[in-house]
């Protein structure tokens, strides 16, 4: 059996916000944008959201990422109706923003920060309320209180 | 590896940032290198930990030779234990540190051989992610998932009403639950497989009478020892119909929506069967053994005559004779049997000595 590609994980996706974050305060403050960064976190997230390519009976998200994205989503559209269309187009328009800023053409550098900070701060809520994986959860005997959907 | 990355932070980021950083980014950067300081933590302490001398070591070449054909053949094995009373893996190194695979044990049997078949489940979720399984799988699941919703449109109304949600949003919601639900199933196949009925007699020891309150992320109690047990039946696996007969039904946790749960369940359900199909398809492209029969009972009659097997066999056919003998004997939990059970281990532990002795003598080794 051949290796498979492996999808961009959480943590990878989080240093690549972060890290792009810096950069386009740099570039904020009159600094030449350094490519690679931009072009990094601009690709990763397309990444994120092509996971159904069309194939199933509806559109859906990269399950990892489709939770952070939408309280993404919420947070920079200011709306609460979303569905992955929306989420996807969002995601869309900022990795071609990115992608331009990263060639040093125009791009509004002050929302790509917002956007990117916002990025990081979903993914590492997500990160530090990861447990470890163990053989079974059912050694709580206590009720422990999820959102609705949010744990299905 | 582990040095390198914090070096990125303390030299590459940190002396790097430019003076005019924005209160926002640097609040970022606080929080990152926080989290990443904390995971790490958590690493190193278990590589401290793989050092005690309670572990069982003498498990470690096999299960280091079992990763290395399902994960890759420079893929690292880690063991160790922790103060919690079950077997884990971390999540976050399966990302970070994806050539080695990091199995806990609960520290109180982290030299108890007869638990290592429980190990299978750990290596399981870093096999998962090297098969890229959920990927493979997850158009699938979106297909049955959305035959369950049809199936029950007055189902989908009332979770769409309590939680003021879309269906895009239920459907993805429920998408990630089900394939998380996939992933423990997967992890318990993977050690059924590897291991035969010696994980069900593991899972059994360790998880009895089953119950407890039910994470959303696995099915619940009595369904997840369903599917274990058809697994064995497809592997012509030899379990006691009566081993699981007294299993508990777990109960949702509150805040979870029974609705939108259904549906994952029944989504895992219907995908269950072509999962397996995958499942065992990956092990024996890569020869992957399955413990034989005659050699388990060839174990036994050593173990019966209380000296080791000295003929070379694999650690989960050791194991797996260890405890059909311990089946036999009733338990050996009375303060009666505490020598016979300790000489069941020591013997157990020797035998994979032993074992290991040939497989590096061989002329093929």
């Amino acid at each position: 059996m051949t290796e498979k590609v492996q999808a961009i994980s959480r943590f990878r996706l989080t240093q690549l916000a972060l890290r792009a974050a810096v950069e386009l305060d740099r570039v904020r403050s009159g600094a030449d944008p350094r490519r690679e960064t931009l072009q990094a976190l601009s690709e990763a997230l397309l990444q994120t959201t092509a996971a159904d390519e069309g194939s199933g009976p509806f559109r859906f998200i990269d399950p990892g990422f489709y939770q952070p994205l939408q309280r993404l989503y919420y947070g920079q559209e200011s709306v609460r109706a979303s569905d992955v269309e929306h989420i996807q187009a969002l995601i869309r328009r900022v990795s071609e923003d990115l992608a331009r800023a990263a060639d040093g053409s125009r791009a509004d550098t002050e929302a790509l920060v917002r956007f990117c900070v916002a990025l990081h701060q979903e993914l590492i809520e997500e990160l530090t309320a990861e447990d470890a994986l163990v053989v079974h959860e059912g050694r709580i005997y206590g009720h422990g209180t999820a959102p609705s959907l949010g744990a299905a | 590896m582990i040095r390198n990355e914090l070096n990125y932070y303390l030299t590459d980021m940190l002396s790097a940032l430019p003076p005019t950083l924005s209160d926002q980014v640097v609040d970022e950067i606080c929080a990152e290198i926080s989290y990443t300081v904390s995971k790490y933590t958590e690493v190193l302490g278990f590589i401290l930990r793989s050092t005690n001398v309670r572990n069982a070591f003498e498990v470690q070449y096999p299960l280091k030779r079992l990763v290395a054909q399902v994960i890759s053949p420079d893929a690292r094995l880690i063991m160790s234990s922790e103060w919690n009373y079950v077997p884990f893996t971390y999540p976050m190194t399966l990302d970070l540190l994806p050539d080695f695979v990091l199995v806990g044990a609960p520290a109180t049997e982290s030299g108890n051989v007869l638990l290592f078949p429980l190990a299978g489940h750990e290596i399981g979720h870093s096999a998962w992610r090297a098969q890229d399984l959920k990927s493979l799988l997850q158009t699938d699941v979106s297909r049955a998932l959305a035959n369950a919703i049809d199936a029950d449109p007055a189902a989908m109304v009332r979770v769409l009403a309590r939680t003021g949600e879309g269906l895009l949003d239920l459907q993805n919601v429920v998408l990630g639950t089900a394939l998380k639900q996939l992933e423990e199933i997967f992890c318990d196949l993977f050690g059924l497989y590897v291991f035969g009925a010696s994980y069900a007699y593991a899972y059994e020891y360790f998880l009895a009478p089953g119950g407890g309150s039910r994470s959303p992320l696995y099915p619940s109690s009595t369904e997840r020892v369903g599917y274990m047990l058809a697994g064995a039946k497809a592997l012509q696996i030899d379990v006691e119909p009566e081993l699981f007969g007294r299993w508990r039904q777990s109960t949702a946790r509150k805040g979870v929506d029974p609705d939108a749960l259904a549906f994952a369940d029944e989504a895992v359900a219907e995908v269950f069967p072509e999962m397996m199909r995958k499942t065992f398809e990956i092990l024996r492209d890569r020869n992957v053994e399955t413990p034989r029969t005659e050699v388990v009972d060839q174990i036994i009659t050593a173990l019966r005559s209380r000296v080791p097997y000295d003929e070379g066999a694999t650690f989960p056919e050791i194991v797996t004779a260890g405890w059909r003998y311990l089946r036999a004997r009733g338990g050996l939990s009375d303060l009666a049997d505490q020598a016979e059970y300790e000489m069941l281990g020591e013997l157990m532990l020797k035998s994979i000595e032993v074992a290991e002795f040939r497989a590096r003598l061989a002329p093929d080794a």
